[in-house]
């Protein structure tokens, strides 16, 4: 269990630090936080490899939603470039 | 393990409540890209807690720790009434007829390495060689158990096998905070264990067969090299554990 702490724990400082610099850094591309976030959650996943595997089966499956999610932004970034329209602000 | 639960899954729901309510409401009425994301990021946690919360196990820590203790205290009865006074040699699974690393007790402590070579019947009294003291009672430990925790071969040497006990002291058993493993030589390795979990009494098994975390790095260790080892020595402080082994 404490090890499933960690990782909730490691992840939620990370985005909340990660929020931070967006508020201070004045970010305004909601399509930039999404695959922030999204990279930082399969970074962490990647790195605690000592999870148990009915675990990191059950991250993977949520990982892999995620990786979609971010193909999702990057092909919302192309067609906002190539038709020269905002569609996530 | 329903408190625990039941925490992970609170948990996750708040957090996707909280983060869909927070989306919503930032989008649509004041479009605050930063607490937008916010939202995003509470959504990301609470779908990651109840993937963990799907993963944790049924059955609470006292219930294993119950059923290891009678396992243990049914092995100490057997060791006390045969008057059995050796350290254990842990077994590869490749020398065991049941499949899995056991521990072998013999009645002698004078034991013949070549006659460990082949692989012994899958029986509780194992005749392993042609003296008349070459008998000794072949048991499972909890390292014979965790053996099928193995989730994957690790590297070779050291470093492979402080992969392997990692994940199953650290990753699956959640019994200790962290491994190191040094080999001081081709014969020895030492074991170092940080934040131990898993309380013992204080049993004549112990003694001869190792505590139960003992029993699972002699077992990986023996499983990792393919050949018998022995627990040669195992120190404990406030904060580390520290098991020498031996390779025969």
């Amino acid at each position: 269990m404490k090890l499933y702490n960690r990782y909730i724990l490691i992840m939620a400082l990370v985005f909340s630090a990660t929020s931070v610099i967006f508020a201070v850094a004045g970010v305004l591309n909601l399509g930039l936080c999404l695959t922030i976030y999204v990279i930082e959650s399969l970074i962490l996943t990647e790195l605690f490899i000592y999870l148990n595997p009915k675990a990191r089966r059950n991250l993977n499956r949520v990982n892999a939603v995620l990786f979609g999610l971010f193909l999702m932004l990057v092909a919302v970034e192309v067609v906002e470039i190539l038709m020269g329209i905002r569609i996530l602000g | 393990m329903r408190r625990y639960k039941n925490a992970y899954s609170y948990l996750a729901v708040l957090l996707l409540v909280c983060g869909a309510a927070f989306c919503t409401l930032f989008y649509f009425a004041i479009y605050s890209v930063p607490l937008i994301a916010v939202g995003s990021s509470m959504l990301i946690l609470g779908f990651v807690c109840l993937a963990l919360f799907r993963s944790l196990p049924n059955i609470s820590p006292e219930t294993g720790k119950l059923l290891l203790e009678a396992g243990m205290e049914n092995i100490n009865a057997l060791i006390e009434e045969l008057g059995l006074r050796t350290k254990a040699i842990y077994l590869p699974s490749s020398r065991t007829g049941s499949g899995r690393p056991q521990a072998l007790l013999p009645i002698s402590p004078k034991v013949d390495i070549e006659d460990l070579n082949r692989k012994l019947p899958q029986r509780l009294i194992v005749k392993f060689g042609e003296g008349d003291e070459s008998v000794g009672l072949l048991v499972s430990t909890p390292g014979s158990v965790s053996f099928d925790l193995l989730t994957s071969e690790g590297a070779d040497g050291a470093e492979g096998i402080e992969y392997d006990l990692k994940s199953v002291l650290v990753g699956v058993l959640d019994a200790v905070s962290d491994v190191s493993v040094e080999q001081r030589n081709d014969m020895e390795f030492d074991v170092k264990l940080s934040g131990l979990r898993l309380n013992h009494s204080n049993t004549l098994v112990y003694q001869w067969l190792g505590t139960p975390v003992a029993s699972v790095v002699a077992s990986i260790l023996s499983e990792s090299l393919d050949r018998p080892v022995t627990i040669i020595e195992e120190k404990q402080n406030k904060r580390h554990v520290t098991i020498r082994l031996g390779v025969l």
